[in-house]
Parts: structure tokens; sequence; C-alpha cells
């Protein structure tokens, strides 16, 4: 009897081990991006979303072999040096050849690699054609870039808010840079509508005290402090510092995705009039709402700004890989840019750029305005334009 | 600049100030008795925040009794290492300074464990601002910047009007003599350990409400702590109080005048400048 259950044992555990030649391969996308410090909110919810776009997608074919999707984290903090020996690890070590990089500030260090590997680069950062171009094909941006919303958005909330004098406080990094230079660009195009670019402020970028560089601003009386390219821990500082020195004037940031109750919860009720252009006061789709509801039954706290983003890029990549019936990332590449998406939670996507940034590699989705009354997002009734 | 922005940027400037010499007292402390490099203080000033973080605003214990568990949690870290680490390799310096860095990362490292990597906010126990003559102060600033003067007043009394300060300065003297003399140098080294822990993590609860907290943030307070103590003198309670409200003047009037980033170099400038002139700091011995 003992016999037999051993034999039985065996032969149940040899099964077990010839499975794996049987199950589905693993499809790698990594994600270079803050997981810890200032910006890891980012990076988390990047993660997140590609997990739940995992569970959607289940197995997929390729070449008549199936694949199931397998999130490689890798965390940068946003750094450059780091985020370069991350893609390192990735590509040379362990055979990741697609991935999320987060963040415009560390992509004048890593384009290099990407171009030379062909790395798939499912780009989640700011900026505009530096980054993505004709020089660089397997670079997608998956989220409105620096000029995307400077140009076709911002004027649209000067008029709407009577703002007339603005200032910029940010990184001082390749997209803090970048940004200020946008920024004075439109001031400068608004200029017959008496617009004016009335003061820059450039900090380290971990800094925690803004008093110094907000009083020399302030002296300046502007009626919005531009804060892009600053996570939601860093606009909350500012704002609640700005309020502190006697500012009552508005806060915008176009392209981080801020989390209305932690600014709360750092600029208290200083935290009122601080604009954002990519937050939804309201679901835009019924996909929208329901991974926001599976993203707090899962990780058990509300929806991070980046889940969104990140599930519509992962589906939509994996759709394209599909469609190549191949991994090659330059065929991918000429599928994606092709290609439309339905899955978005934001509503159907497209690419642009082609006319503005010489490459159609710009993602163009419906977007909103949102403005905290009272500690809560609130809808800004303004309509974005078109990145040609 | 008008005389109102001015004035605005030297209270900027000295409230600043204060919050480093809030920081940077710990530092000052152990280094002038013991001699030790402890590149571990920012750890503890970044415990001492997350721990106003968890018994204030997590566990929701009274404000009293969560800064009263600090200093008992801190003081028994500060012991522990003391008698784990410290003692074992004192005299050593270059040993000292490594075990600190490595004390160092393993807080850090096992701290974005347990606190994991989202930012952290303490509330505003004394929200406002004090305005006078069109100058505004935040409350919550001016408290951390009074504690920092009452904690200078402290370690000023511990050191130089008690019987433990006094063996304090006799082992920083001549650890030898003070042995031979009857100071216990072992129990005097535990309790100014403790007490530079203690500074270190009440500095980090002072300052949680004002910025948010994140377990990289001992980092950023170690830095300047260092400028300052480098360029009052190290080991110097003195000169570190003058540096730390120097320096928090030249960077708010400094970025007024030229901007925030000019202001951080000038910081910078002046620590090298005093390296070159005066290596030993404006008020250390030389």
């Amino acid at each position: 009897m003992f016999r037999s259950f051993i034999a039985a044992a065996l032969t149940a555990a040899a099964s077990l081990a010839a499975a794996p030649a049987l199950a589905q391969e693993a499809f790698k996308i990594g994600n270079l991006s803050p997981l810890s410090g200032p910006a890891a909110a980012f990076g988390i919810g990047i993660n997140r979303g590609i997990e739940l776009a995992a569970e959607d997608v289940g197995t997929f074919t390729v070449a008549g072999r199936q694949y199931k999707l397998e999130l490689a984290p890798y965390d940068t903090s946003l750094d450059p040096g780091k985020t370069v020996a991350a893609l390192n690890r990735a590509v040379l070590n362990d055979n990741v050849k697609y991935g999320f990089i987060l963040g415009a500030a560390v992509h004048g260090a890593v384009l290099p690699i990407v171009r030379q590997t062909g790395f798939f680069d499912i780009f989640m950062g700011a900026a505009g054609r530096e980054i993505t171009n004709a020089e660089n094909p397997t670079v997608f941006r998956f989220m409105a870039s620096s000029d995307q919303l400077y140009y076709t958005f911002t004027p649209e909330i000067y008029r709407k808010l009577g703002i007339k004098r603005v200032a910029f406080l940010g990184p001082n990094n390749d997209l803090g840079r970048s940004d200020v230079r946008t920024l004075k660009d439109v001031a400068a195009r608004l200029k017959g509508e008496g617009v004016e670019f009335v003061g820059e402020e450039l900090v380290e970028i971990n800094a925690k005290d803004f008093q110094a560089a907000l009083l020399r601003l302030l002296a300046r009386n502007p009626d919005a402090i531009d804060t892009n390219a600053s996570p939601t821990g860093t606009v909350g500082l500012i704002a609640k510092q700005a309020r502190e020195l006697g500012y009552k004037g508005h806060f915008i940031s176009s392209t981080a995705v801020l989390e209305a109750k932690a600014l709360v919860s750092i600029a208290g009720a200083g935290a009122d009039n601080i604009v954002a252009y990519r937050i939804w006061s309201n679901p835009p789709t019924k996909l929208y709402q329901e991974i926001a509801e599976r993203h707090e039954k899962k990780y058990k706290e509300a929806t991070l700004g980046t889940v969104w983003e990140a599930y519509a890029a992962t589906r939509w990549v994996v759709e394209a890989v599909v469609k190549a019936g191949s991994f090659d990332t330059r065929r991918v590449a000429e599928q994606l840019a092709g290609s439309t998406f339905q899955f978005h939670p934001y509503g159907p996507a497209s690419w642009g750029g082609t006319k503005s940034h010489g490459a159609r590699r710009q993602i163009q989705t419906p977007l909103p305005a949102s403005i905290i009354k009272g500690g809560k997002w609130e809808p800004l009734d303004v309509r974005m334009g078109t990145l040609e | 600049m008008t005389p109102l922005l001015l004035a605005q940027g030297l209270a900027i400037g000295l409230v600043n100030g204060a919050l480093y010499i809030l920081t940077a007292l710990g530092l000052t402390l152990i280094y002038g008795i013991l001699h030790i490099v402890n590149f571990a203080h920012g750890e503890i000033y970044m415990l001492g925040a997350m721990a106003v973080y968890v018994f204030f605003v997590v566990l929701q214990w009274p404000l009293g009794a969560a800064l009263a568990a600090i200093v008992l949690l801190a003081a028994l870290l500060g012991l522990a290492i003391e008698r784990g680490v410290f003692r074992n390799l004192r005299g050593q310096w270059m040993q000292l300074l490594v075990a600190s860095v490595g004390i160092s990362l393993i807080i850090q490292s096992l701290s974005w464990i347990a606190f994991g990597a989202q930012e952290k906010n303490v509330p505003s126990v004394l929200p406002g601002v004090v305005a006078l003559a069109g100058v505004r102060v935040p409350i919550e600033r001016l408290a951390a910047a009074g504690v920092a003067l009452v904690l200078v007043a402290a370690l000023y009394w511990v050191v130089y009007r008690t019987r433990t300060g006094l063996a304090m300065r006799a082992i920083e003297e001549d650890e030898e003599t003070a042995r031979m003399l009857g100071v216990n140098a072992d129990r005097v080294a535990a309790v100014a350990v403790a007490l530079g822990f203690i500074l270190a993590g009440l500095g980090g609860a002072f300052v949680a409400p004002i910025y948010s907290l994140n377990p990289g943030m001992g980092l950023e307070a170690i830095l300047m702590s260092f400028i300052i103590i480098i360029i009052g003198g190290l080991g110097s309670i003195t000169g570190t109080v003058l540096a730390g409200l120097a320096i928090g003047v030249l960077q708010s009037i400094g970025a007024l005048a030229l901007g925030a980033e000019a202001a951080h170099v000038l910081v910078f400038a002046a620590m090298i400048a005093v390296l070159i002139l005066r290596p030993q700091g404006l008020l250390g011995r030389g």
C-alpha cells in the first residue's frame, strides 16, 4: 500500500515537473520607474496597471506559441544613473525587450541605449519632441506631452480663469527646463491677450522647502504658478508654503497626475485652486470606473493616477504584438503607430505628432481639466485641442 | 528688493536656520564628545518623523504621548547601537565611520519595507500664520524654531552644568585620564549617544508636520547637517547654532537676490570657503 502511494506520488510529481514544457511562455514587460521616493506613486501605479491588464489579457498567441504577461519591476528612483543601470539589467541580463520607462528627466540618459538595443520604450513622461521623434522609432509616449497640453490646453485655461501673469516653479532637470521653455513660448504667443511670463525658479528635484524661491516669485505678483514636472507631494508642499506667504492665486500642473487627497492632506484648504489637466472628476467611460473599482478591491486604496494609462498601454502593446505576429520591436512599433485603440479608459485612442514631433508616437485621447474646490476635484469646463 | 521683502527673507532664513539647528544638534553632540561621524543620524531623524506619523496619525495617540515614546525609543536605540557597535570600535575612526554608514543603510532599507514608498503627511498641529508688520511666519515653523532653541539651551545645561556633562567633556578632552580619575567612560559615552539619538528623533518629529515624509528623507537632512557642523566647527554647539542661522539666512537672501539654484550653490561655496580659510570651522578648535 505504502509503495503504491509512493509510486503514485512520484508519477504525479514527474507529471508536474514535465508540465512547464506545455505551459505558456512569459512575455515580460518591464517597469523602469520610481518605486521609492517622492514620485513612487507613479511607478507603483504603473505596476498595478500592468497587473490589471495582465488579468484581462490572459494568454495570447504569437507565431503559434502561447504567452502570458509577466511584470518585471525595476526601481529607478527617477534617477538617470539608476535608470540606465536598470535598462542595462533588463535588456542584457533579464531579456526584457519591452518596458515602461517613467520620466522625461531620465530619458536623456537612456535614449542612446534604447536606440542601440531597439528596446520598446513605453514612455510615461512629459516634455515634447526631444523624446518622441523619428530618431527614436521604438519610443511611444502613452500620456499627454507637455507641449501637447501647453499648446492645446493652457490658453483655454488662462482665458477661463482670467490668468494674465504666469510664473514657473519646478525641478532643475531636463523636464523642468524643457517645460519652462515651452511655457514661455505659450505666454509669448498669448501676449496679445495680455498674458505675461513673470518669473521662473528651478530647484533641486528632492527639495521640500520652497519658501525662499516662492518669495522671489510672489514679489512679481503672479496669477498662476505653473508647477508642472513635480509630483503630488511636491505640489502639495509648494501650495502649502505659498499660501503661508499670502499667495491667493492658482497653481497649474499639466502633466503630473495629482492625488487630491494627498494634496489636501499636505496643504489643507491651501490646495483649493490647484488646477490639473489629466484628472477626471467624473469617470469618462465604464471601463475607467471598472478599473477604479477593481483597483480598490485588489489593492485596498484609491486608484493611483497612472493606473489607467498603464493598463491601456499594456493592452495596446500586446494587441500590436499579436497583430504583428512577432516580438521584433521595430515591427511592433510600425504596427502600433498605424493602429487605434478602443479599450482606453479615457476613450478612443490614436496616435498624433506627425507634424509637431516628426513621428506618430504621441498618444491622443480625450483629456479633462479639473480644479480643487473644497478639497475635491471639480471639472473645469474647457476643451483640449489636437496635437498635429 | 523692498525692505518688506528683505525682512520676510530674513524671517524665513532665521526660522529655517533654527530648523537646521534642530536637525544638526545630535550630530554635533556625538561628534563633539566621542569623535564619531554618525552617518546614521539622518536615519534616526527620519525614524523620529515616521514615528510621529505612526503614533500620532495612524494610532491617534495624543501628541505628548507620541513625543514621549519617540524620546524613549530613540534613547533605547542609541544605547543599543552604542553598546553593540560604537563601543567595540571606539578610537577606530574609519571603522566607526563605515559602521555608521552600514547602520544608516540597514535602517533605511528596513524603513522602505516597513513604511512603503508613498509619501506620508502629518497634519499641522498649529496651523496658521503669524503676521507682524507684513512679515508672515507659519506658526508650526515658529514653534519648531522655538523647540530648537529650547533644545540648544537644554544641551548647554547638560554639557556645561551637570556632572554628566563634566564627564562628557572630560572624556572628550582625554579619555584615559578621565578613566583614571574615576569617570565611567562607557556609561558617559552611552548617555552621549542616547542624547544624540533623542535630539535627532525629536528633530524629525518636530519637522514632520512641515514637510512630507519618506524613508529617504534622512539623506537630505544629514547633508545639510554636515554642512552646518563643518562650517560651525565640528563638535561646537555654539558653532552649530551660528552656522545654522547663517546658512538659513544665506539661503533665503541668496534665493531672493539670485534665485533658488544660485542660493544652493552659495551654501556649498560657503562651506568650501570655510574649509580653505578656517578648516576647523568658525568655532572649532584647531
